[in-house]
């Protein structure tokens, strides 16, 4: 766009030029010596006399425009030249801090998980805290001096607070101080990083005069030796190279300078044609026009490209030396820094990492220049060629612990908000990372996978994982892990991994079904019979039950609960596979898929996150709202640059959900989950789907409580069969993370037009209290049978009142939840 | 002749000029092959955030309301444009919303009594609630907002307080987020009578200042108690 644009204006300038060109009116008169006839000596006098001017004329007006058009070429270049460079700039990086801890009475939080969150917010353990940021803890109590906290909706005083804790909960809040009790506390939010939000790798920010002076001297006498004396190209040095590479035979000496390389890795593509040599040469010439000799030096120190990490470069000396050598730079030895300066030519040729002799080389190589440009003296380069690479392990880390959820955030910031607002110093990102979460999430994940791991014969490190966990109310991502090994910024597989999602799609189908509930209720009678269809292009689709029976005449929650295939695809076709797409996309699906019947089965690809925003729907009753990674972006004054306030979009039937979420909480207790089921403890529900996929490539597990909603997916990542279904892989980490964090149950309150029927579990039809085959199930008002399956006694006058009456019932247990009304306990 | 030449010199040369491909974006992450046991999926990753586009935008298009405060009109309520809702509102009254700029504040208040009984909630919901009533009395919406979102993270099952952002929401003049907010408020009411009827009066107000004058009436209808 940007290019067309400049397209018409620089050809409107090419019209406008050729206009001026035209006015002068010296056509008529150049035309008009030809056509007349002098006469003799005269006409060869005028002639040679009127070519001197001619030429002079032609040659003026020639250079005139094409000086013209190489300054108006200049200014485009400088415009390009302004807008990266400023775009490049390295300001203070943006902090990045997690959710608070909010403390009040009756928040689930044990003495280990306070001091587990102090000790991440660097708090120091003393025996008795008098300074902000100490703490003393033991198993009853706490003692607490917090740090004041500036959020972005006020500001949070420090306190002396006293904590007591009973029953896994907190007890008693206390200010120490004063003695009062305190409704409400929040701790101060911790840093979890500092990034580059228009960037999406970072550096370790280098200012000028942080640069050591050897690193200077050395780059100036390896790469570009008159760098503070040239005016962007120095034309000494590229006749010296030329002349060297000639005497060679080959490319033996580069001779762009500093400036140059700068601008080259503006570029995207690395093709070394003329035209490109001469834009960068006149932007070089430009850019050095604009800023100074240290700025660029700045720009450039932060900028050049010195190696790979996986699939993140790494870019800029200061984090270069803490990749290579895990210091700082201005640790650096002499060796040391030679290696580095040296990795300018070629980062992968040299790697040291892999090829070392040849990363040897090339620094002994830089050391001789540094002599010959006397940098070092001879003793100091002959005591740096003995020195070994001196490579450690462990520094210049991606940015954080949780580059998973970062990137994430990242994502986020750049689609939402603008560049311009993203470039400021010192913004504070607050984000909606629940450390807590986090933390039981990795470590869930480090320990269950080696077991699956060998559960399956597979060698260590086989499987994949990923792990999402939102909150339920807010859509708020807590946390995230996006592979086996937390804290490495690999392929992120939570929100990139698209995979198919087998019978995760089911819940679906059935609520699609549900919202008509004049046709479905959840004993509608469904038939496992089997399918045949016929494809596009003549083949026949065929499924198959997972055990490869058929189970007849199925109620339709029985059909979910096990996760009947037959049941599922027939149900699926009676309602259109139409149908079923669309409330996929309402329930906040934005991939494209193809719309065809084995959808009905989960053909359908999506990443854990994107199946997180779908469960999320179902967890919150119906209500889309998009996951949200960041709750506030505020400027380094305080001000909020955006807010990403709650947004509630209501897309499915209340009540539809409500059944829906009762025949998959039946999944946890009797169907494909039942394991998770029986690791409940008393009083918690869960709601959830299994899915597999086609030659158990894809274990699955998706599911909510009363406040959370999570997603883990294993697998390989070379998409073999990973030998697991959702329940013997996905399931086991699934429940691992939720059962480890806190839960509220499933509320036991249903939609007002939900009325408990009891039913005969065989033909769906009302039966009596004391039927041995009755099964209690909730159906929208009006749709419950009205005939009588005969199954124990008739319903007494009590029963019939409740059915038709329920509203009457349930008013007067309306706020209360015990366990008689939970319809999600066992037992119904 | 010459002359001809020395135009379409310049001409090419300013035209030339123009063609430069240049990158708009921060440098590109260098891709290189995939470590082993990591497939070929690491290569695409890395090129996938930018386009923000179906493939690599797994959350989906938010928008937020930046300028809730000072100017509603035409801000979206918060929901993605090109997905076709099942909610109340129409595309007429997006429009609608735009338009209606100018005269929601002082009515709101007045077609909408509030009805809502004052619950029991734990203190530090409470607290909050009492702040959020008070920032929202003195107009401190996107503060009263924010105090009842972390409200409700304390308490993501109080009808009430998905009731009172409802309010807000509504003297903030995004509509169909305070209704949206209010059905949330009565899937989670119960038997409260008297919350309800506030819910639905809230749904009332916003329908009808959005044009959905029949929705509007079978709110009323609600909201009186039939």
């Amino acid at each position: 766009m940007t290019i067309f644009f400049h397209g018409r204006r620089c050809a409107a300038r090419a019209v406008a030029v050729a206009k001026t060109r035209k006015r002068p009116g010296t056509n008529a008169t150049r035309r008009r010596p030809s056509t007349r006839a002098p006469k003799g000596k005269t006409r060869r006098a005028r002639r040679r006399r009127s070519v001197w001017p001619f030429l002079l004329r032609w040659g003026v007006l020639t250079a005139l425009a094409l000086g013209l058009a190489v300054f108006l070429y200049g200014l485009h270049l400088d415009r390009i030249v302004r807008a990266k460079f400023e775009g490049q700039r390295w300001a203070l990086p943006a902090r990045v801090y997690a959710q608070p801890l909010e403390l009040y009475v009756g928040r689930p939080l044990t003495p280990a998980q306070l001091r587990g969150e102090l000790e991440r917010l660097n708090y120091r353990a003393a025996a008795s805290p008098e300074r902000a940021g100490s703490y003393a803890i033991n198993a009853e109590r706490a003692l607490v001096r917090t740090r004041p906290f500036r959020f972005w909706d006020g500001a949070e005083p420090g306190r002396a607070l006293e904590v007591g804790f009973a029953d896994g909960q907190i007890s008693r809040l206390r200010d120490a101080s004063s003695g009062g009790d305190l409704a409400l506390v929040r701790l101060d939010a911790a840093l979890i990083a500092s990034i580059y939000p228009t960037h999406n790798e970072d550096r370790v920010l280098v200012r000028r005069a942080d640069l050591p002076d050897l690193l200077v001297e050395t780059l100036l006498a390896v790469e570009d030796r008159s760098f503070f004396r040239h005016i962007g190209v120095d034309p000494r040095a590229i006749a010296r190279a030329g002349w060297r590479n000639l005497r060679a035979g080959g490319v033996v000496e580069g001779a762009s300078t500093l400036t140059q390389q700068l601008v080259k890795n503006f570029y995207l593509t690395k093709d070394r044609t003329w035209e490109r040599k001469l834009n960068e040469a006149y932007m070089a010439i430009l850019l050095e026009r604009r800023y100074s000799k240290d700025e660029i030096l700045q720009a450039y120190a932060n900028e050049i490209y010195l190696g790979q990490d996986g699939s993140r470069a790494i870019h800029g000396f200061g984090l270069a030396s803490r990749f290579y050598f895990n210091r700082e730079l201005d640790e650096l030895s002499v060796a040391e820094t030679a290696l580095l300066v040296g990795l300018i030519k070629g980062p992968s040729r040299y790697n040291p990492k892999r090829f070392p002799e040849r990363a040897v080389e090339r620094r002994n190589l830089v050391i001789d220049l540094m002599v010959s440009g006397e940098v070092i003296s001879r003793q100091q380069a002959s005591a740096a060629k003995d020195a070994p690479l001196g490579l450690r392990e462990g520094g210049g880390r991606p940015t954080g612990e949780y580059p998973s959820f970062l990137q994430l955030v990242r994502r986020q910031l750049q689609r939402d908000y603008r560049e311009d607002d993203l470039r400021s110093e010192g913004l504070n990102i607050f984000t909606t990372l629940d450390l807590l979460v986090q933390s039981q999430t990795e470590s869930a994940v480090s320990e269950r996978l080696p077991q699956l791991d060998s559960a399956r014969g597979f060698s260590e490190g086989t499987l994949e994982a990923a792990a999402v966990v939102a909150s339920a109310g807010q859509a708020e991502v807590l946390a995230m892990v996006g592979g086996r090994t937390s804290g490495y910024a690999g392929f992120n597989r939570a929100l990139d991994a698209v995979r198919p999602i087998g019978s995760l799609i089911k819940p679906v189908i059935y609520l699609t079904a549900l919202s008509q509930p004049e046709r479905y209720t959840l004993m509608t009678i469904l038939e496992d019979r089997p399918v045949s269809l016929r494809a596009g292009d003549g083949s026949r689709w065929e499924p198959k039950n997972f055990d490869h029976k058929l189970h007849g005449s199925v109620p339709l929650y029985r059909a979910l609960v096990r996760s009947l295939n037959l049941a599922t695809v027939n149900l699926g076709l009676d309602l259109g596979v139409r149908e079923v797409a669309q409330n996929l996309r309402d329930l906040g699906v934005m991939r494209r898929f193809p719309v065809v019947p084995a959808m009905l089965l989960g053909s359908v690809s999506l990443t854990p996150l994107e199946v997180t925003q779908v469960y999320h729907t179902l967890a919150a009753g119906g209500f889309r709202s998009p996951l949200r990674a960041i709750r506030e972006v505020v400027d380094a004054e305080g001000r909020p640059l955006n807010r990403y306030p709650l947004a509630v979009e209501a897309v499915a039937d209340p009540t539809a959900v409500y059944l829906t979420t009762w025949a998959m909480q039946k999944v946890v207790l009797e169907g494909t989950a039942q394991s998770l089921g029986r690791r409940l403890p008393d009083g918690m529900t869960m709601a959830g789907k299994t899915g597999t996929t086609d030659g158990l490539r894809d274990s699955w597990f998706a599911g909510f409580s009363g406040d959370k909603v999570a997603v883990a997916w294993v697998g390989r990542d070379d998409n073999r069969p990973a030998k697991l279904t959702g329940s013997s892989g996905a399931l086991k980490l699934w429940g691992d993370i939720m059962i480890g964090i806190d839960n509220q149950p499933l509320l036991a309150l249903a939609p007002p037009d939900v009325e408990r029927v009891r039913v005969d579990r065989t033909n769906g039809l009302l039966a009596g209290p004391d039927c041995g085959r009755g099964v209690t199930v909730p159906f929208a008002q009006g749709s419950a049978p009205g005939t009588r399956s005969g199954c124990g006694s008739p319903a007494s006058p009590a029963q019939v009142a409740e059915r038709s009456d329920g509203k009457a019932q349930r008013s007067q247990r309306d706020q209360s939840r015990s366990r008689d009304e939970n319809l999600f306990l066992p037992g119904y | 002749m010459i002359r001809n030449v020395i135009l379409g010199v310049v001409v090419l040369a300013l035209l030339g000029a123009c063609s430069v491909p240049t990158r708009t974006g921060p440098p590109a992450p260098i891709v290189s092959a995939p470590a082993p046991g990591q497939g070929t999926a690491p290569a695409s990753a890395t090129n996938a955030p930018r386009d923000g586009e179906a493939e690599a935008a797994s959350v989906y298009p938010y928008e937020a309301p930046s300028t809730v405060a000072e100017a509603p009109a035409g801000m979206p309520d918060g929901e993605p444009e090109d997905t076709a809702t099942a909610a109340d509102t129409s595309p007429a009254s997006e429009a609608a919303d735009s338009a209606d700029t100018s005269t929601e504040d002082e009515t709101q208040v007045a077609y909408a009594p509030d009805q809502a009984e004052t619950p029991s909630l734990s203190p530090a919901a409470e607290g909050l609630m009492r702040e959020a009533e008070q920032q929202r009395q003195s107009r401190d919406y996107p503060g009263a907002a924010a105090s009842l979102e972390r409200a409700l993270r304390i308490s993501p099952q109080s009808a009430y307080l998905w009731n009172r952002l409802a309010r807000v929401r509504l003297e903030q003049g995004l509509y169909s987020q305070a209704q949206n907010l209010a059905a949330r408020s009565n899937a989670l009411a119960g038997e409260e009578a008297s919350l309800k009827r506030d819910n639905w009066s809230v749904i009332a107000v916003a329908r009808r200042r959005t044009g959905d004058i029949v929705g509007a009436t079978e709110a009323e209808r609600y909201a009186r108690g039939g």
